[in-house]
């Protein structure tokens, strides 16, 4: 005879089963989900919140900023570089938006007044940007061939050209160099030009990157990005 | 496949000139993030030297049964750098269960340390003992936080680790000298661009010497079929990339002739 529960245990039972089994597909969704898809829900996958709500559609979409303007490293090194406080006060010294809250608090991070004036009572100090796109630490990255590769080779102009339509940016024909960095990098990072808070786009994942370098014959072996 | 054999990287490891000075060890450890060794860890026998200079001393051989009996001013201090000797044939590398070891393209081997699972087989089977692993997360002073080379990996607990041959000093120049249009590596353009590995650079005799093999007029191509040289444990066919060359000692009969 099979062994039952006292019938005023079932009850119980029944929840505790419940519970368990929300418990248990809980975990499995959110493992499945950090698997794949970076970032993960409700963990900034809208991007993350910065210092200053930097809006790249007013700079990029209205005003035309060349992407490598300002991220000026990313045509001759590793690190495509966040540009330093000062070189965004190059314009909005002059620029102080009419006491737009934005623009006050990166006058403060370059110690001004709210005219664009030095204050000696504000101390100036670096904006401490949340990083957007990371990759693990024992992947090594560098901007640089990749923005060669896409805009001198006939096949990455290619690709970066069809990328750049697919994601509607307008090219010039034939296209200028700094339209070719621009949809070099669309590549990657998507339309960064339409993006009011910058987010990540691709999984950047291993074999994101692996199938890449397949498909346009960079090396792959290990040693390219592991060292 | 692109992937073709551009270049075969070597050293040449010039014995005569070696003053066992140790600058390539120290330039090594701190452009490879290797942690620090404390009495410590030399005491365990798990210190770390990716490249660590050997030293024998030599006494003449009519006293080689009783060397404590030779005198002191014939008693000659010998020193050879040891460094990972990234065998053709390496013994480390088949033992791998994880792949996490092999020799590339360029003539290198490899660690990779992601892949890396810490079963400890190829240090076993290194008959160089020139493989390392971390047995602890390594740590560094507050001082020295800054120090860390950007362009290599911190490694964790529980990796192999090994000389790379600075390969991000030589995947620098890849994309630097070869990026550009008309160029290409030679010892010349490696050394103004400050791209031989750490050791090489540091080293103030000119002991060490990095460069490509399948260049022909590269130094180390010229100086591999020195009469001088030999390769370390030869006999046990590792096929190393690591080319040493043999000390002239005046006092040696058959070295006469090198005056």
């Amino acid at each position: 005879m099979p062994i039952r529960p006292s019938p005023k245990l079932l009850l119980p039972l029944a929840f505790g089963g419940l519970v368990a089994t929300v418990v248990v597909v809980l975990v499995v969704v959110y493992i499945l989900h950090a698997w794949w898809s970076t970032p993960i829900f409700g963990f900034g996958a809208g991007g993350p919140d910065q210092p200053i709500a930097f809006p790249h559609t007013v700079h990029v979409e209205d005003q035309g900023i060349q992407c490598e303007f300002c991220h000026r490293n990313v045509t001759k090194g590793d690190a495509a570089t966040v540009p330093a406080v000062e070189q965004c006060l190059f314009c909005h010294k002059t620029v102080t938006g009419e006491d737009h809250p934005e623009i006050a608090k990166l006058l403060e991070y370059g110690g001004m007044d709210a005219s664009g004036n030095m204050d000696p009572s504000v101390t100036p100090q670096p904006i401490d940007w949340e990083r957007v796109h990371r990759v693990p630490d024992h992947v090594q990255f560098a901007h640089e061939p990749h923005i060669r590769y896409f805009t001198q080779s006939e096949d990455g102009k290619a690709q970066a050209v069809q990328r750049a339509i697919d994601n509607g940016i307008g090219l010039s024909n034939p296209p200028l160099p700094s339209e070719m960095v621009e949809a070099s990098c669309t590549i990657c990072h998507g339309k960064v030009r339409a993006m009011d808070k910058v987010k990540q786009e691709r999984r950047l994942k291993m074999g994101d990157c692996v199938d890449c370098h397949r498909n346009y014959d960079a090396p792959t072996d290990c040693v390219t990005c592991h060292y | 496949m692109a992937q073709r054999m551009k270049h075969k990287w070597g050293m040449v490891v010039d014995i005569d000139k070696c003053t066992g000075c140790q600058a390539c060890v120290v330039a090594c450890q701190s452009e490879n993030n290797i942690p620090l060794n404390t009495e410590d860890s030399f005491h365990q026998r798990r210190a770390m030297e990716w490249i660590r200079v050997e030293r024998y001393w030599e006494v003449p051989d009519e006293y080689r049964d009783r060397p404590e009996e030779a005198p002191f001013q014939d008693v000659k201090a010998r020193f050879m750098p040891v460094l990972c000797q990234h065998c053709e044939n390496a013994p480390c590398e088949p033992v791998c269960p994880v792949f996490a070891t092999y020799h590339n393209d360029e003539g290198m081997n490899v660690q990779v340390y992601n892949r890396c699972v810490g079963t400890r087989y190829c240090a076993n089977n290194c008959p160089y003992q020139v493989r390392f692993f971390n047995f602890w997360e390594p740590v560094w002073p507050e001082r020295l936080r800054n120090q860390l080379n950007p362009d290599v990996t911190v490694r964790s607990r529980g990796v192999m680790e090994k000389c790379t041959f600075c390969v991000q000093r030589v995947r620098r120049a890849e994309t630097k000298i070869e990026g550009q249009e008309d160029g290409q590596i030679t010892d010349k353009s490696l050394a103004e661009g400050n791209f031989m590995p750490a050791c090489v650079q540091a080293c103030p005799t000119n002991t060490l010497i990095f460069g490509d093999l399948e260049d022909p007029d590269s130094q180390v191509s010229r100086l591999k079929d020195d009469p001088r040289h030999y390769k370390l444990l030869e006999n046990i066919g590792t096929e190393p990339n690591v080319i040493y060359l043999k000390k002239i000692d005046p006092r040696r009969k058959e070295d006469e002739a090198h005056g």
